[in-house]
């Protein structure tokens, strides 16, 4: 191949965003078969399929000759499916020169028979009908073949495909017939263009599906599309007399009358959406450690651009819906990064918030396209190859993330609690499949799960999201830990951090910290001690810095938060686990041994107190705390929690009991006075369990 | 000593004979044996084995060797069990006591299978296995008891060691294997007659005795503050922990009954409801001149529930009962020795 491009595999149904219409070239002359008894190589080498459309092809011309239009739609159909079969060696041997004849001369036929108005007149019912459908269908199916069909149509006995083809190559490169036709000097030549350009993006409005494709776009080729997508918005920028449309039927198209607005069918945001899609699926196809993922990352600037242009095009033009998937694109390319300039702008708190507004109209917009059962953002969702769901988990990562960093550490909980208690972070955010699942799936799911990849440069870091969800679990996790020590029923806030704590515990030797995890661990169980500078030592040292701190935006930032926030439920976690030890202590000390002015002190151990979770009071004029010691030992709690169990077994007894005088008191009268005696029962009972719970207090 | 050596000799054709021999012997009252004597020697024993071998909540177990002396058990020595390992799976127990007790034999030792031992943790030893357990060595050697050694408790200063030993009624329980709440209301087995527990006297040789005199000289008499120390609420607190535990289990066995009473009631109630509409039928019939239903397997339309077995709420009951006394025995000394503080602190001041 004379540029060195791959072939490209093709098949009827694979045929997105082709931009003239590449022309399927064969790779090596002999293969293409040529006219003169030049299937017998194939037929040997490509065997039964090639055989079976040959046949078909045959019974297609026979049907011609006879002028049996049925029966001709009949196999033309099959021929469909059998070209769809041997679609494989297409792809390895590019489109046999007999089946762009066949398709050809169908058409020609076709025409003429349409043209015949005599003769469709004497056709019977059956026959017209199946004319008209099939000269439709044919008329789709060509599309995809035109290159060929034009190219079999010059050289109707051609000596190969290679020739034809390599014309197009000198001229414009990888572009096609289609674009070089634009040079031609005529008048019409934009409508022309314009015409062109609807049918190739029709594909795409009409092909439903089209996710089980993994078929890619050559990178260099796409870039060429941009430079044409480009262009075409040149054009419709330049030209506000046209006026294009996927709505527009092929009717009223005013493709020549310079009186009127131009009318085109097409629609130049479908363009631009496939055109991104590929964009995404090269990134997904390239290792994303190379050099050329990262040239190729550079041409997302230009996608930018384009969605960015033709957003503001549809500002005049487009209805409400375009306007949004318009910003759907652009909010997609946009949401996962930090706005350094907005922030520069800024250059305040609101700086963050920024960023943390875009995900929301994202997920607004997501979340309603999944209430509304996707109709008003069909479009959107159809073409945009990750599911709603990864959208939504990544969404809900970001906004921890951006929670975290403002300190709000309950919510940056609340919002990874959900992604990390599955254990499948990697799976729930589209950043790679798991290993574990692998053999429960067959290649075609595989296919479709890989297709719903982020590219790499979209991942989130899976180890700092663990760390801030650690981190924030733990400042929630160890000071409630240490308020209800002595509870019995003590819920967890974080499954996973217990785990964690636990796997920490079971080590037989305790090394000093070397993951993330373990420097979480070993912090965890310093601030237990209330010994805030040992855990922030574990938590913001050299190696988490290079691990995860340095990753945030504003770095230094977050890290001062952080200590802060350490200090504060330090010092809860201290009151609560040694207020038992005090009679008093001075918040002048406390505050010196962490680190804390202290009215924040003050207003830390106010806020317990007035939560009832700190037995004290305040002596303003000394400055101190002044407990009541009015918490119950840990013996008196076992105590009480053996007293509560003991009246559930109580009351479970008495049911026993009950239940015998419901029995023995036989099931007719007597029941209703068991029953009733049983009620009794229950408010003696009611009775112990006030008199329990004044106990309590 | 003379005696007791030709009993030793006469009987020492195996443990079999001997248990056939000491059955002859015992009285048929209700229980074999009226008192335990042990040797200070098995008492070491026991504490060492512990000592070398337990730790935490992990039981260790031997087998008590002596002879009958009318209704006195004398319990003359002891060999431990070697600890249960996963890589030993083959180990032969049965074959273990044998060639121990032919061993022990040779040199000239009691080797008459009498009972067995095992220690416990925080007073936890009323379980199914030891009942089990007890109750074949009962079966098979009648005077046998099962010595509960407690080192928590006598690292806190006294021995605890007791003979225990099943109830003649427990025994015809379950030698029935019966375990249904009839069965056992008929049997009218509670907590309290599970076990009996068998005094115990240690006994010493003169000489011993002779050295433990002088040795209670010698030693200091700063040994014995121990005593008057107030014990942590570390052991009441395991012991409340241990009892929740039981009290738990307790109620989850009285939800399992109170679901099989309801299942049982409803089943009759269904069971009644289907006589009285066949008796009408019936009725109709005959008043029709029809012949009458054929009678029909009651037992097999409804098949009654299975009874849960309740031996193990006994156990339960039982062992709640052992941590409450524990619990008793151990709060009334700290309160002796509160009042004495108190005492002695008012009349300090």
């Amino acid at each position: 191949s004379p540029h060195g491009f791959p072939i490209l595999p093709c098949s009827p149904g694979l045929h997105f965003l082709s931009f003239g219409n590449r022309v399927m070239r064969p790779m090596r002359a002999s293969v293409s078969p040529n006219r003169g008894g030049g299937l017998d190589p194939l037929l040997t080498r490509c065997g039964r399929r090639f055989e079976e459309l040959t046949n078909l092809i045959k019974t297609i011309r026979n049907a011609m000759k006879i002028r049996d239009v049925t029966k001709c739609l009949e196999e033309f159909e099959l021929l469909g499916k059998a070209y769809g079969k041997a679609k494989s060696i297409v792809d390895k041997e590019g489109v046999p020169r007999f089946y762009v004849r066949i398709l050809a001369d169908l058409e020609q036929y076709l025409n003429e028979l349409w043209e015949d108005k005599e003769g469709k007149k004497k056709m019977n019912k059956n026959n017209a009908k199946a004319l008209s459908t099939l000269r439709q269908k044919i008329r789709k199916y060509n599309r995809d073949y035109e290159s060929q069909i034009s190219s079999y149509r010059q050289v109707p006995g051609g000596a190969g495909g290679s020739s034809s083809s390599e014309d197009d190559d000198d001229g414009e490169g990888m572009s096609a017939a289609a674009f070089l036709k634009k040079k031609e000097p005529s008048g019409d030549s934009r409508s022309k263009f314009l015409k062109k350009m609807e049918v190739r993006a029709l594909p795409g409005v009409r092909g439903g599906g089209g996710i089980a494709h993994v078929w890619q776009f050559p990178p260099e080729m796409w870039k060429k599309c941009l430079e044409s997508i480009d262009e075409l918005l040149d054009m419709l920028f330049a030209n506000p007399n046209i006026f294009i449309g996927e709505n527009i039927l092929e009717e009223s198209e005013n493709l020549s009358n310079f009186e009127q607005p131009l009318r085109v069918r097409g629609c130049i945001l479908t363009l631009v959406e496939r055109m991104d899609e590929e964009f995404t699926k090269i990134m997904q196809n390239t290792d994303p450690h190379s050099q050329e993922y990262v040239d190729h990352l550079k041409d997302e600037g230009r996608v930018c651009g384009i969605i960015g242009r033709v957003q503001s095009y549809l500002q005049e033009k487009g209805t409400t819906e375009e306007i949004c998937r318009g910003y759907l694109r652009r909010v997609l390319h946009t949401y996962y990064k930090f706005d350094y300039k907005a922030h520069q702008r800024e250059q305040g708190p609101a700086g963050d918030s920024k960023v943390l507004t875009p995900p929301t109209p994202l997920s607004a917009a997501v979340g309603r396209r999944g209430a509304v059962g996707g109709r008003p953002w069909g479009g959107a969702g159809r073409l945009s190859p990750l599911s709603p769901q990864i959208l939504y988990n990544r969404t809900m990562v970001q906004l921890g993330i951006c929670a975290f960093r403002q300190g709000m550490t309950k919510d940056a909980h609340n919002a990874l609690l959900d992604i990390q208690s599955s254990g499948r972070a990697k799976e729930l955010l589209g950043q790679g499949l798991l290993m574990r699942s692998l053999q429960e799936r067959n290649q075609e799911q595989e296919k479709i799960e890989k297709r719903r990849q982020v590219p790499f440069h979209m991942h989130i870091n899976l180890e700092l999201l663990e760390c801030v969800y650690l981190v924030s679990a733990m400042l929630l996790e160890i000071p409630y830990m240490a308020a209800h020590e002595f509870d019995a029923r003590r819920r967890m806030i974080s499954k996973q951090f217990h785990h964690q704590l636990r796997v920490g515990e079971r080590q037989p030797l305790l090394g000093p910290p070397e993951s993330m995890r373990e420097h979480v661990v070993a912090a965890s169980k310093a601030m237990k001690m209330g010994d805030w500078r040992t855990c922030h030592r574990f938590i913001i040292n050299e190696k988490m810095n290079g691990k995860v701190w340095d990753l945030f935006p504003e770095a230094d930032k977050v890290r001062t938060m952080l200590v802060r926030k350490i200090q504060e439920e330090s010092l809860r976690t201290y009151l609560f686990t040694y207020s038992s030890v005090y009679d008093s202590i001075s918040m002048e000390i406390l505050s010196d041994m962490f680190q804390l002015d202290l009215p924040t002190v003050h207003s830390i151990i106010s806020k317990m107190i007035i939560n009832e979770e700190l037995m004290a009071s305040l002596d303003q004029p000394t400055q101190t705390v002044v407990m009541h010691r009015t918490e119950p030992t840990a013996l008196q709690n076992m105590a009480l929690q053996l007293a509560e169990k003991l009246g559930n077994l109580v009351e479970n007894n008495e049911r026993v009991f009950d239940h015998k005088q419901g029995t023995y008191g036989g099931y007719f009268r007597d029941q209703k006075d068991g029953y009733r005696k049983n009620e009794g029962g229950y408010m003696r009972r009611g009775g112990y369990r006030q008199q329990e719970r004044q106990a309590n207090y | 000593m003379a005696s007791r050596k030709e009993t030793t000799v006469a009987a020492s054709t195996g443990s079999s004979a001997a248990a056939s021999k000491a059955r002859s012997k015992a009285a048929p009252g209700d229980s074999a044996v009226k008192q335990v004597q042990i040797d200070g020697l098995v008492v070491l024993k026991i504490i060492k084995h512990y000592q070398e071998e337990g730790q935490g909540n992990e039981v260790v177990q031997g087998v008590l060797l002596g002879l009958v002396v009318d209704d006195r058990l004398e319990i003359t020595n002891c060999f431990p069990f070697p600890q249960h390992t996963e890589d030993d799976a083959d180990f032969d127990e049965v074959q273990y006591q044998m060639e121990m007790m032919r061993s022990l034999r040779h040199v000239n030792i009691d080797h008459l299978h009498v009972g067995w031992y095992q220690s416990t943790y925080y007073g936890s030893f009323v379980t199914r296995a030891l009942l089990d357990s007890q109750f074949s060595y009962q079966h098979a050697i009648e005077e046998s008891v099962v010595l509960i050694y407690d080192p928590i408790k006598t690292a806190q200063g006294s021995l605890s060691l007791k003979a225990y030993r099943l109830t003649p009624k427990l025994m015809e329980v379950c030698k029935e294997k019966d375990f249904s709440p009839e069965a056992l209301k008929k049997a009218n087995v509670a907590f309290e007659h599970m076990f009996e527990e068998v005094p115990i006297i240690i006994k010493n040789s003169y000489l011993i005795n002779v050295m433990l005199w002088e040795l209670e000289k010698k030693s200091a008499v700063a040994d014995k503050h121990e005593l008057l120390s107030l014990a942590g609420s570390n052991h009441l607190g395991k012991s409340l922990q241990l009892l929740m535990d039981r009290v738990d289990e307790m109620s989850q066995d009285i939800v399992k009954y109170n679901t099989y009473l309801r299942n049982t009631s409803k089943q009759q109630q269904q069971k009644h409801q289907y006589q009285q509409r066949r008796q009408q039928e019936n009725l109709q019939r005959q008043s029709r001149g029809e012949p009458p239903l054929p009678e029909e397997d009651m037992s097999k339309l409804f098949k009654p529930p299975q009874p849960p077995a309740r031996m193990d709420s006994l156990l339960i009951a039982g062992q709640i009962n052992t941590y409450c006394q524990n619990i008793k025995e151990f709060t009334a000394q700290n309160l002796g020795k509160l009042f004495m503080a108190q005492a002695l602190q008012e009349y300090n001041n």
